[in-house]
């Protein structure tokens, strides 16, 4: 990890960045590999904004070190500036330029070749984000979907060795979101250019990256493909980060967990004394086997429906079941639940 | 949100920021060059005057002025307060027309309406001939007539040219009232009048003295006027000992007497400024409905609204139109294309260099935004409430010491004497120009680069454009309608000057405000009517600049 991959498009090597007393990113070190998106996911405030902001050179590196296509950017020597990164960055805002048209947006990076082969290279791009039509338009008169996709045409124009994205889909409107961010993802895979795309929304990092890191209070809690930050999160945190969770109290003896709803393995023979055990809301499992529950509220929500259970001992518990025939409030349940979708925590583990 | 200045800079020698940093400095530092010389000289002074000066003249300047001060200050706060609150809260005929020919004095500069009712209101003119035509008078003797060339007159001049600051801040404040709490009054029991003396005035008071403090300065600074009707103010001091006297170092002294005043009026500006954020309600409340006036109360807002702008506009544009065609032949020297000329390349030099420095500066402290940047950038700022006699003297000691220097080497070198170089030049008065105006180019470029997302130039940077580039291809366009207008105020104001212009320019050399002083100032109007009357007409320019802008307001959600 200490000699610059050329496979590495992007390497943060224990960065720590401070603002007066406020340490926004505590050592901090992240890889994104060729062609690799990688999403940086935290709640606001986390951090992740600022390590976008070093990567693309906009913020000046305090400790550590980047490299950006195996070279080192900032760290080592005299830092490079922004302008020699060759990072193409979206912004939230678009940051469209609003005096020019969108293919003289496009082309603003564009220095090799005549002006030519430049409008010729924009025109390639914006056909690749289905905006040609709108080459001649300016940016006030585009939608914010179509702001986008100028944005994203115009960061890609220079063949950046890397893609910076700063909440790239907040500004548009649900409906519209996924559309556009399927269709970035077919564009940078297209283009191969490896992404670090920074989001509050746990969603979209789950739908954009090939893998996710977690940010927290400026540290990285977790980095793994998306499926592994859901099925094994590494603290309760990540796990409500990414979907509702219901907590249990127990203690831990020879890896295991007794619980009100019977017994889970800790995975881990060492783990003793108190301990959380965390059961996703759609692991609990309603039917003829299992511990019984009353029902004190159920409600149905389209795709699934959602059951306020309280079991004996006095713990309640929050299930999602599919289908919209819930049981009805008073009536008694058996409730077991999905090894798969539990999981146990030790004390010291952060959680909320 | 990020901050632009959180954009990292590259900490090595002869960066493009590091260009833009140290660039931005020697701007800032040579704008308040100025202010720092006056200072010196007057605190170490060659032969110390103080005690003489306190003993004779100093008095007497000081309580002129403030006397003069505070009956343009109450002059002002009553028409301007006035015809503000009567157009934004109230309706009448002409009411909208008002709104905008209220800024129509801001067209002339006080002198010339000085020399204008001097004219019409002296012994021989044509007010007193007719009175005593109408009466059969004969001499001074018969009848009392009030002598306009006293201090009264003076202040009569500037309340009738500078209440516009008055007008315009307080119209502003009173329209961003909202209506809740004029309402809240109303219900409570208090009439109209309760509820702008209890309220609207309290609100207004903020915005109401940022105006005064405007118009105070302006006051200051007015040498053409004071110097006709021989009222003995600070700013008559400096010329009268620096002329007269040909004591360099006394003027500097009087002058740092002004900048102690300046000082105040700038103190009381910014403390007021920043209180109006306080007091400024949020744009979605609802406005107050405006009073419909009806009958002799409504004629009679009319009639107030009318005075100002026929006593401040109408009289002196018509007085000058038709002295400039009935006198045609005297006005029109074979000289006034020269001083013409003069003026405008002076205010257009002085305009262009002056938004490029600032823009220079202001771009500076968006890149780097260090402490003492923002620090130096608010030093510089500070000319705009320097009087032009002030300015010159603290233009005129460093660069006649230049001079000398120079001189003075190049002889014991070269055996050459090089003489002045810059002082007695028209890069001296250009300089002064540029301090006295550099506060109104750098405060349009600043909010105009603030209302530039930050992102346009991170956004520009990681496309690989540099922060040169990045200004030339993304802020420059961006900011064109402010450059312009920051470039028109600026040659507008240029035409106008007067006093440090008087004081600096080089030997013979004329521009128009010059020319209708020398003319106007010996009672000869008639020959300089047509100088006097370019300066307003172009004096109109920032007027119907400011118009569009009011004309926004109004047509804003009522």
């Amino acid at each position: 990890m200490n000699t610059p991959s050329t496979d590495t498009a992007l390497a943060f090597v224990g960065v720590t960045h401070r603002y007066g007393r406020t340490v926004a990113v505590d050592d901090l070190s992240l890889d994104v590999g060729a062609g690799e998106v990688v999403c940086l996911v935290g709640p606001s405030g986390c951090g992740k904004s600022t390590t976008l902001r070093l990567a693309a050179g906009l913020e000046l590196l305090q400790v550590g070190r980047i490299d950006i296509g195996g070279r080192t950017v900032a760290g080592k020597g005299p830092p490079v500036p922004p302008e020699a990164r060759r990072t193409g960055m979206v912004f939230q805002d678009f940051a469209l330029f609003p005096h020019l048209s969108v293919i003289d947006n496009v082309v603003f990076g564009l220095r090799d070749g005549d002006s030519g082969e430049r409008r010729r290279r924009g025109a390639d791009l914006l056909e690749r984000v289905g905006m040609a039509r709108y080459a001649e338009s300016y940016p006030h008169e585009l939608s914010g979907g179509e702001q986008q996709r100028v944005a994203l045409a115009r960061a890609l124009a220079p063949r950046p060795k890397l893609m910076l994205m700063d909440e790239p889909f907040s500004g548009l409107d649900t409906q519209l979101r996924d559309a556009v961010r399927d269709d970035t993802l077919t564009v940078l895979a297209e283009a191969r250019t490896p992404t670090l795309l920074v989001t509050h929304d746990p969603r979209e990092a789950m739908r954009m990256a090939d893998r996710v890191a977690v940010l927290r209070d400026g540290k990285l809690v977790q980095v793994a493909a998306p499926a592994d930050i859901y099925d094994r999160p590494a603290s309760l945190f990540v796990a409500r980060f990414f979907g509702a969770v219901n907590t249990l109290v127990g203690m831990a003896r020879d890896g295991e967990v007794e619980t009100p709803l019977g017994k889970v393995s800790t995975g881990n023979k060492d783990m003793a004394g108190r301990v959380v055990v965390g059961i996703r809301n759609e692991g609990l499992l309603l039917g003829a086997e299992g511990t019984s529950a009353s029902v004190l509220f159920s409600r149905v929500l389209g795709p699934y429906s959602v059951v306020e259970l309280q079991v004996g001992g006095g713990a309640r518990l929050t299930a999602h079941i599919p289908g919209t025939e819930p049981p009805e409030p008073d009536s008694v349940v058996y409730v077991d639940f999905d090894r798969d979708r539990a999981f146990v925590f030790g004390e010291d583990t952060p959680n909320k | 949100m990020v901050s632009i200045d959180q954009i990292a800079s590259p900490r090595r020698r002869l960066t493009a920021e590091g260009i833009w940093q140290a660039g931005g400095f020697v701007i800032a530092l040579g704008v308040a060059l100025p202010i720092a010389a006056v200072a010196w000289i007057a605190l170490f002074p060659e032969e110390n005057i103080w005690p003489h000066l306190f003993e004779t003249v100093l008095w007497d300047y000081v309580v002129t002025t403030l006397e003069l001060m505070l009956g343009v200050a109450v002059g002002t706060i009553i028409i301007g307060v006035g015809t503000g609150w009567l157009v934004s809260t109230a309706d009448f005929p002409g009411r909208r027309w008002f709104q905008w020919a209220l800024m129509l004095p801001l067209a002339a500069p006080t002198y010339i309406v000085a020399y204008v009712y001097t004219d019409m209101l002296e012994f021989a003119g044509p007010v007193q001939s007719a009175l005593r035509a109408m009466f059969g008078w004969e001499t001074v003797r018969d009848y009392w007539f009030p002598d306009i060339r006293t201090i009264g007159g003076a202040i009569a001049m500037m309340v009738l040219t500078l209440y516009p600051y008055v007008y315009l801040l307080s119209r502003a404040a009173f329209l961003e009232q909202a209506a809740a709490s004029a309402e809240a009054s109303r219900t409570l029991g208090a009439g109209p009048w309760r509820t702008f003396f209890r309220v609207a005035l309290p609100l207004a008071r903020p915005a109401v003295v940022v105006g005064v403090a405007l118009a105070l300065m302006e006051t200051l600074n007015d040498f053409g006027t004071v110097d006709y009707f021989a009222v003995r103010t600070l700013t008559a001091g400096v010329f009268n000992v620096w002329l007269q006297m040909g004591n360099v170092g006394g003027g500097a002294q009087i002058a740092l007497v002004m900048l102690g005043f300046v000082v105040l009026l700038i103190l009381l500006e910014r403390l007021q400024r920043r209180r109006r954020r306080y007091y400024a309600m949020s744009m979605r409340q609802k406005r107050a409905r405006r009073r419909r006036l009806t009958g002799s109360s409504a004629w009679l807002a009319t009639l107030a609204c009318l005075a100002p702008v026929i006593l401040g506009f109408a009289v002196p544009a018509a007085v000058l139109l038709r002295h400039a065609l009935v006198h045609a032949g005297e006005s029109w020297s074979s000289r006034f294309p020269e001083f013409a000329v003069n003026s405008l390349l002076l205010a257009a030099g002085s305009a262009l260099l002056c938004v490029a420095l600032a823009t220079f500066l202001a771009y500076a402290v968006r890149l780097q935004g260090g402490r003492w940047l923002r620090g130096a950038a608010r030093v510089a700022s500070l000319g705009y409430a320097v009087p032009g006699a002030v300015l010159a003297v603290g233009i005129l000691m460093p660069f006649g010491a230049f001079d000398n220097a120079v001189d003075g080497w190049m002889r014991d070198t070269f055996g050459i004497s090089t003489g002045l170089l810059l002082s007695g030049t028209v890069a001296a008065v250009m300089f002064a120009y540029v301090v006295r105006f550099f506060a109104l180019s750098y405060g349009s470029l600043e909010a105009g680069l603030g209302r530039i997302r930050p992102s346009m130039e991170m956004a520009a940077r990681t496309l690989g454009e540099g922060p040169t580039g990045t200004l030339a291809r993304v802020h420059l366009p961006l900011l064109r309608g402010t450059l312009l207008t920051a470039l028109l105020l600026i040659f507008v104001d240029v035409m106008k000057e007067l006093p440090a212009t008087l004081l600096l320019r080089p030997f013979n050399f004329d521009t128009l405000a010059t020319y209708v002083y020398q003319f106007g100032s010996s009672e000869q109007l008639e020959r300089s009517a047509l100088g006097a009357l370019s300066i307003v007409i172009v004096g109109l320019l920032p007027v119907i600049l400011l118009n569009r802008t009011v004309a926004r307001d109004v047509d804003g959600p009522l």
